[in-house]
């Protein structure tokens, strides 16, 4: 078996066992392995199968964009999709399957695309659906053959805590640079966190021959928090960094950030580059010293750097024969590694390459590969065969500088380094190690202890910053592509594209970075290019003469690594409100709804009668005896000082300066462009004191808009915001006033307390502010009282009202019963283009106001066409339109409803809708189309249906 | 007007929530107590005429006795305690502009407090020093708040005050996170 003896520094309990299945088979594994480790620690060949061309798939990096190894366990609770095998803890009872095949993954019947792929070239989905025709067609065959496995509709919800955290340095990255800067920083005083997406921190320090202090160092110090199996999956404004773990996103606010994420090991692209065992020398070195697992006898290393020679020591040291060492640069390295190797009888090709790797007959990894001669970027004829089961490859690295980019870094492309390094920095944010161009592991700690000095400058500490780190390894190879006639030298695993796909694209005109990564997909995948853009970006620069640094790179947008859905939504707050009235309308059985943040009663539920009865008797109730609502949600502030008149009228549309105390104004805000925004019911309580409301939802955008106004101003007075501390309810109806004489001492006459009245006055006991509003169209009051004694009015109301008939009211009713008196519902009624004009409300506008706001939009409007115009309707016929529904004429949209619906009082579906100006005529017939597409009828009338000359509001004579 | 509660505005109602009294998290409502608010430029020349002591930096807080004198900003106080009902019933002055305070207030310690703090909230509390009774104006769980971090017992506690009508919901989600704290690991 491949798993073989204890290993100083494994992460493998040999001790705990742990069972599990894949593709229905049983096997056991061990605490720490990964799914991946586990399975090849068994045996297990083809873990996986590709995107495309279903060819047979195993280990490329181990580093967690094994993009082809995604699996689906059915082990839990719910099937759980994709995911990572190379980097996820193996669980017992796991039931693991690939994703992506059909069959299982050793008989995979879709691999015979593979024989097809001349006929899938780049571009294939682009080119299949320009033909309109079979759009429809391909579609369904892209659904059955594409994506990558199967979501669970049936999973939970799962809620996880998201966390705010803060340090003064976030170090990124714990291998030996990342470390480094840590020990350094905290050493320093600082308050120093290390992310680290590994099990483990110390990076390659664990699988190489490299120091292991740093380690120790970094865990026992106490200014270090260590986060590991975490990763940093973006970077945003002012050093914010989202931390991904296991259970959450943790939030992390760093005043500096040290990226020391290393580099991205990189594949050699030659044919058959893609046959399991073929991997990187990091990922043989993981898999041999960490989950002790040795899936190969014998290796051939293919190399372009000095590690390629270290690291096959490190293999042969652990029972690997390495064959042969092909190494793609002009000279081979005369090391003491390299001389280790020749000594073990392996044999050092220099200027080579291997030019195809053979598939072995159980057609599950490598038989043997295929050596020519490299020159000048090309291989030559093939020069021997060499039998072996593996192929570890060691050519150089891709920066990990997702995050660089993300927070605005300059690249820049060293060309003697072969690599992208940052040229120019942005502000608290650092780099070091290999993502800097460091790749020695002394000049690594060199570069990160560097990066901390500088962060401490940064954060104001008196520290002498050493000098730049030279780096003289060049590990980076700058043509590691082998051409081949069969093609099936894939650039990007992921979406198994070879490298003619890019000539193609080219070719077809794609040879920009951005165009070609689209047209191609290269990087698209669900590694997102970390094994695959910088071949590709090498293979456009070579195609279009350009130098890497003028092809450029494309930036991976946060989160550049795949997160959960469930750590985003966290816990998804939700904030609502509740009136102090809430308690009494659950006993009332109300059936709530949601206005904005607010709970409120949509009606009180009846069990012998329809949620429509409920409503309509609600209604009726109103216009025959008295009716109490709850509105307690309406956005309540008051203004005071000798300026709040004027503040008032260069906020609202009318005049308040002259507005008596003790009397109410009706009050249309609008926007600087002169939509109006909101309504509400302004009372003079005082020489220097106003009262207002405003509607439900808007309450806490317009108190802080008229705090930024009153700050801006500097007028001499202020607002306060009441909407939570006060509380409101509504009586209305013709016994409205009976019932209010009952628990307050006021003359409730019109004469002493006229329509739009307002008092101060003690109901039922409570210091209460009186309207004497008529929203819903009958006599009534709207009474305001500190929230904490509203239910004292509330309970006494409904009380002393049983004998009139009292009966709570919802929002539906007040719906209804203020469109019978064609009062707007701002939002409702109204949109984000409605100007006082559109709406009817002209008649508020005080346009010789010296300011207020929207006036100068408003004057300008007033010059134009009006475009449609609000009007009553009346529908013909029983069918009631939506609110919505399209006004109609002659095939052009004219207009919309507004509001509509069916009043037993007046026994009409009636309703608000906006027409053309020409079609608002009484007794106009404008056609509605429906949901369905019927059109009917609505005769256009005056907007106010019940009771059109208020007598409802006058005193009997 | 009357600006003692005889019930919590949680419920508004007889029914009481259930505190948490645990070593690691205690969530307890103190919403009761009565409060006063003032606002506007002549402030601190409304409370100083009044005989009231206040905080000289912006926000922070002086304790005195079982009073809670809390300067939210510039030139807005909150105060919260016995001396808040003596206050309401004097006469403001021009530039000083009364703010009814019906707050629920909640007040929320143990040796879990910042875990729980750095759930609920994105200010760094680890930042300030309770000695210094700090007063932060922020957002938890969605909802707006005023906070004051103070030392009671000799371990830090943080008041939560939030306006009434959100206060069922805020209390309902601290519950839930408080409880999640207490029973991980």
């Amino acid at each position: 078996m491949p798993r073989i003896s204890k290993q100083n520094n494994e992460w493998i309990n040999r001790n705990k066992k742990l069972s599990f299945e894949f593709e229905g088979k049983k096997y056991e594994g061990l605490e720490g392995d990964t799914i991946t480790s586990a399975l090849l620690a068994n045996g297990v060949k083809v873990l996986a199968r590709s995107f495309k061309y279903h060819r047979p798939r195993s280990v490329l990096t181990f580093s967690n964009h094994d993009a082809n190894i995604i699996m689906q366990d059915d082990g839990g609770s719910f099937s759980m999709a994709n995911i990572r095998a190379d980097v996820v803890a193996l669980k017992a009872g796991m039931k693991l399957s690939a994703v992506n095949t059909f069959g299982d993954v050793n008989h995979d019947k879709a691999s015979i695309l593979g024989n097809f792929s001349k006929f899938l070239p780049v571009g294939f989905y682009y080119k299949a659906f320009h033909t309109k025709a079979l759009f429809m067609q391909w579609e369904k065959m892209f659904r059955a053959l594409t994506g990558l496995g199967k979501v669970d509709l049936s999973a939970p919800r799962v809620r996880t805590p998201k966390k705010y955290d803060f340090c003064d340095v976030l170090v990124v990255g714990g291998g030996a640079s990342g470390l480094s800067a840590a020990i350094t920083a905290a050493d320093l005083g600082l308050d120093v966190v290390v992310v680290d997406e590994n099990q483990k921190i110390g990076g390659s320090i664990n699988y190489t021959n490299s120091p292991r202090d740093l380690i120790e160092k970094a865990k026992a110090n106490s200014k270090i928090r260590i986060i590991e199996n975490a990763y940093a999956s973006g970077y945003y404004a002012d050093n914010w960094i989202p931390i991904i773990d296991k259970d959450k996103m943790t939030k992390m606010r760093a005043k500096t950030v040290i990226v020391a994420q290393g580099a991205f090991e990189q594949p050699c692209v030659f044919h058959n580059n893609d046959l399991p065992n073929i991997m990187t020398m990091g990922a043989g070195l993981k898999l041999l010293n960490l989950y002790a697992v040795q899936t190969m006898k014998t290796a051939v290393c293919v190399v372009a750097n000095e590690y390629g020679y270290e690291g096959a020591v490190l293999a042969m040291d652990k029972g690997v024969k390495i064959a042969a060492i092909i190494d793609m640069r002009d000279e081979a390295s005369n090391s003491l590694a390299a001389q280790r190797l020749k000594d073990a009888g392996t044999k050092i090709y220099a200027k080579s390459c291997i030019y195809e790797a053979e598939i072995n007959s159980s057609k599950d990894g490598v038989k043997s590969v295929k050596i020519a001669n490299f020159i000048a970027n090309k291989a030559g004829n093939v020069k021997a065969e060499i039998e072996c089961d593996g192929v570890l490859m060691a050519i150089g690295y891709a920066p990990a500088a997702n995050l660089l980019y993300q927070a605005n870094t300059k690249m820049t492309f060293d060309e003697e380094m072969g690599q992208f390094v940052p040229e120019v920095l942005p502000k608290a944010v650092f780099a070091c190690g290999k993502v800097n161009g460091k790749y020695s592991y002394e000049n690594r700690v060199k570069d990160g202890a560097l990066a901390a000095l500088k962060a401490a400058k940064f954060l104001g500490q008196n520290v002498e910053v050493l000098a730049e780190v030279k780096e003289t390894l060049k590990p980076n190879f700058a043509w590691p592509i082998v051409e081949h006639p069969k093609g099936k030298n894939f650039v990007d695993m992921d979406e198994d594209l070879q490298l003619k796909d890019f000539k193609n694209a080219v070719q077809e005109g794609f040879d920009n970075i951005e165009l070609l990564k689209r047209y191609s997909t290269n990087g698209m995948g669900p590694s997102q290019g970390k094994h695959s853009n910088m071949n590709g970006l090498r293979v456009l620069g070579k195609l279009t003469g350009k130098k890497p640094q003028e092809v450029g790179t494309t930036t991976a947008r946060p989160n550049y690594h795949p997160v959960f859905l469930s750590h985003m939504a966290g816990r998804s707050f939700s904030p609502e409100r509740l009136t102090p009235l809430h308690s009494r309308h659950e006993k009332l059985g109300a059936v709530f709804m949601n206005a904005g943040v607010w709970k409120r009663p949509e009606y009180y539920a009846n069990k012998a009668l329809s949620r429509k009865e409920c409503i309509e008797q609600e209604a009726m109730n109103i216009h025959n005896n008295v009716g109490i609502i709850d509105v307690g949600t309406l956005g309540k502030i008051e203004i005071s000082g000798k300026d709040a008149g004027e503040f008032l009228e260069r906020i609202y549309i009318s005049k308040y300066k002259d507005l008596k105390v003790g009397r109410g104004r009706y009050g249309i805000m609008c926007d600087e462009t002169g939509v109006v925004i909101d309504d509400g019911i302004i009372a003079r309580i005082g020489e220097d004191k106003f009262y207002f409301t405003t509607t439900t939802s808007n309450a806490a955008t317009i108190y802080r808009e008229l705090s930024r106004l009153n700050t801006m101003w500097k007028l001499d007075c202020g607002i306060v915001n009441l909407t939570g501390a006060m509380g409101a309810i509504n009586l209305a109806g013709p016994k409205s006033r009976e019932l209010l004489a009952q628990v307050c001492d006021l003359d409730l006459s019109a004469k002493a307390f006229p329509f739009m009245g307002v008092k101060i006055t003690k109901v039922c006991g409570v210091e209460a502010r009186l309207i004497r509003a008529g929203f819903v169209g009958e006599w009534g009051y709207e009474i305001h009282a500190p929230a904490n004694e509203m239910a004292k009015i509330w309970d006494e109301l409904m009380e002393r009202g049983k004998g009139m008939g009292i009966a709570p009211f919802g929002v539906e009713a007040q719906r209804l019963l203020r469109l019978q008196k064609g009062h707007i519902i701002i939002g409702q009624d109204t949109d984000g283009l409605t100007t006082p004009y559109e709406a009817n409300l002209g008649f508020a506008l005080k346009m010789d106001k010296p300011f207020f706001i929207g006036k100068r939009s408003l004057q300008i409007i007033a010059k134009k066409p009006q475009r449609h115009i609000l009007c009553g309707i009346e529908i013909i016929g029983n069918e009631a339109p939506k609110e919505c529904n399209l006004v109609i004429e002659n095939g052009e949209i004219k207009g919309r409803v507004t509001s509509v619906s069916y009043s037993k009082k007046l026994n009409k579906i009636i309703g608000l809708a906006y027409v053309a100006p020409e079609q608002n005529k009484d007794g106009n017939i404008i056609k509605i189309k429906l949901s369905n597409g019927t059109m009917i009828d609505a005769k256009i009338v005056t907007p106010t249906f019940y009771d059109p000359s208020h007598n409802n509001q006058k005193e009997a004579a | 007007m009357s600006y003692t509660f005889d019930v919590s505005p949680l419920t508004y109602s007889s029914k009481v929530l259930p505190e948490i009294n645990n070593e690691k998290i205690s969530l307890k409502d103190i919403s009761l107590s009565p409060k006063y608010g003032i606002k506007g430029k002549n402030s601190i020349a409304l409370l100083e005429g009044l005989g009231v002591a206040i905080p000289t930096e912006y926000n922070s807080a002086i304790i005195d006795n079982d009073n809670f004198i809390m300067r939210l900003g510039t030139t807005e106080f909150l105060i919260d305690g016995s001396l808040a009902e003596k206050l309401v019933n004097e006469q403001t002055i021009d530039g000083a502009y009364f703010v009814l305070h019906q707050d629920a207030c909640l007040e929320l310690s143990g040796t879990k407090l910042n875990d729980m703090l750095q759930e609920i909230c994105a200010v760094n509390f680890k930042e300030f020093d309770a000695q210094k009774l700090p007063v932060i104006l922020t957002s938890m769980v969605g909802v707006g708040v005023v906070t004051l971090l103070y030392k009671k017992d000799g371990k830090d506690t943080i008041r939560l005050y939030a306006d009434p009508t959100y206060s069922a919901y805020f209390y309902k989600t601290l519950s839930q996170i408080a409880n999640e704290i207490i029973t991980r690991e």
